[in-house]
């Protein structure tokens, strides 16, 4: 039986990781090196750093740091932001990364993903979606840090991703960043029933219940959050933290069985 | 103890090469036959397809070298596209492999009838069952679970070549062994403690110490 798989999503900016509230008001959460060793330590499943300046204000991908950050970590790594080329993949694949997110890249055309998928399996290939909440209350694929729309549907965009080699959909609401509100799981259910390939839902969780819900009725394959295992307690103080093993069953088993009644 | 770990030009050998330091094994990177026949041990690593992955073998002449290293008797370790290199053939590609050990790789269907329909690739953290009667030096670690990240899975194989199975819709081969070969199909190098305990009964039995 597969592991539900929790994901620690932490966003780099400069040289430290942050947290963004909607993807914007950024706060400093910790220096990277240290923060993954925490993340380590505490067993974490799996890693995702999204580089926020690299796709943001187009800076240079840090590779130096992605080397050193790889170097202590015994899971996997799944490295994003500022990936257009397929040399800058090679560089980051050999630095360490198990999978590469691509997200902006792909408003253009899917050929880098092709290429990546070709060269690594779609394994290793994530496709990653921004979907932001307009005016009207619908779901709009956004792109580059929510700046620029992509005039399609977060199914039919994502069977597109699937169909050029994705391996992997990371589906993140712009409108809950930050929020923990929990996910948007009506959004994550019908990209799921689009594709064949696993999607990791991201933005919203408040705690480990809505992880189990986007799990459970979303039918994500996981679910990956930033505030919640970065903050601790009604002041959102920083406490690099992960749910007990108990818990986490405990909790899993508990929507598995509200949802069987 | 040497480990080499064989470079082809395909996938992460950095994170091989971390987790044998952290267990204090000494390991080189080579494409260079001459210099990875001094191993004790080799670990043929890998991520991708299975086509390119023979493909690179082919270019860089390794396939006679690891088969000949196989018949010296000493440990051949593959691990994720590097086990399913060491079976006979791959239904991805059409491709034949090296052929030291009986496998066919199969794609993951969950296609008949009443079965739930899974994501394909097997990608997370999936627990192991050790089968009776293995050849690793002592057991795993209770509950051990290892990262996967696959779409083929190996069929077709000898039931006393069997080492570990997962539960993925179906039970399958998780791990192969014969004699001096062995193949696993997760990431030892990226499973935490599980994982180093692996490397440990497999590179290093003498540090274990008996429960």
């Amino acid at each position: 039986m597969l592991r539900d798989r929790i994901i620690p999503c932490l966003l780099l900016s400069g040289s430290g990781f942050v947290k963004s509230k909607r993807f914007a008001n950024h706060r400093y959460i910790g220096d990277p090196i240290n923060t993954l060793k925490l993340f380590n330590d505490k067993f974490a499943d799996e890693i995702i750093v999204l580089d926020i300046d690299a796709s943001r204000k187009g800076s240079e991908i840090n590779y130096t740091l992605i080397q050193e950050l790889t170097g202590e970590l015994f899971m996997p790594l799944t490295y994003g932001g500022g990936l257009k080329s397929i040399d800058e993949i090679a560089r980051i694949i050999a630095s360490g990364v198990e999978k590469v997110s691509i997200n902006s890249r792909n408003a253009e055309d899917l050929e880098l993903i092709r290429q990546a998928s070709q060269r690594y399996g779609a394994q290793s290939v994530v496709a990653s979606i921004d979907v932001d909440r307009n005016l009207f209350g619908r779901q709009q694929v956004v792109y580059q840090s929510a700046r620029n729309k992509l005039k399609t549907t977060p199914e039919k965009y994502a069977a597109e991703l699937e169909a050029a080699g994705a391996g992997e959909i990371l589906l993140q609401s712009v409108f809950l960043d930050g929020m923990q509100t929990g996910y948007d799981i009506e959004t994550v259910k019908s990209v799921v029933a689009s594709v064949d390939v696993p999607v990791i839902a991201l933005g919203g969780a408040g705690n480990i219940r809505d992880m189990a819900k986007v799990i459970v009725y979303g039918g994500a394959a996981g679910a990956a959050a930033g505030s919640i295992f970065v903050y601790h307690g009604d002041l959102d103080g920083i406490l690099i933290n992960m749910p007990s093993e108990e818990k986490r069953i405990r909790t899993f088993d508990e929507i598995r069985k509200l949802r069987k009644r | 103890m040497l480990v080499g770990i064989v470079d082809y030009g395909v996938g992460n050998l950095n994170s091989v090469r971390n987790m044998l330091h952290k267990i204090g094994i000494k390991s080189i990177i080579s494409a260079d036959c001459a210099e990875l026949d001094r191993a004790d041990a080799i670990v043929l690593p890998g991520v991708g397809a299975f086509g390119a992955g023979m493909q690179a073998l082919k270019q860089r002449q390794m396939i006679n070298w690891l088969g000949h290293y196989a018949a010296s008797g000493r440990m051949l370790v593959g691990i994720c596209l590097g086990m399913q290199l060491l079976g006979n053939w791959s239904d991805e590609d059409h491709c034949a492999g090296l052929g030291l050990i009986e496998a066919r790789f199969k794609k993951f269907k969950f296609d008949y009838q009443g079965q739930e329909k899974l994501p394909v690739p097997h990608m997370g953290w999936n627990y192991v069952k050790l089968v009776d009667g293995h050849r690793l030096k002592g057991e795993l670690l209770p509950s051990s679970r290892f990262y996967f990240v696959h779409s083929y899975y190996a069929s077709d194989v000898a039931q006393q070549n069997i080492l570990l199975t997962a539960d993925y819709g179906d039970t399958f081969v998780a791990a192969y062994n014969k004699n001096n070969i062995f193949g696993f199909q997760f990431h030892p190098e990226k499973s935490h403690l599980y994982g180093m305990h692996l490397f440990r009964l497999l590179f290093f039995p003498e540090s274990i110490q008996a429960v």
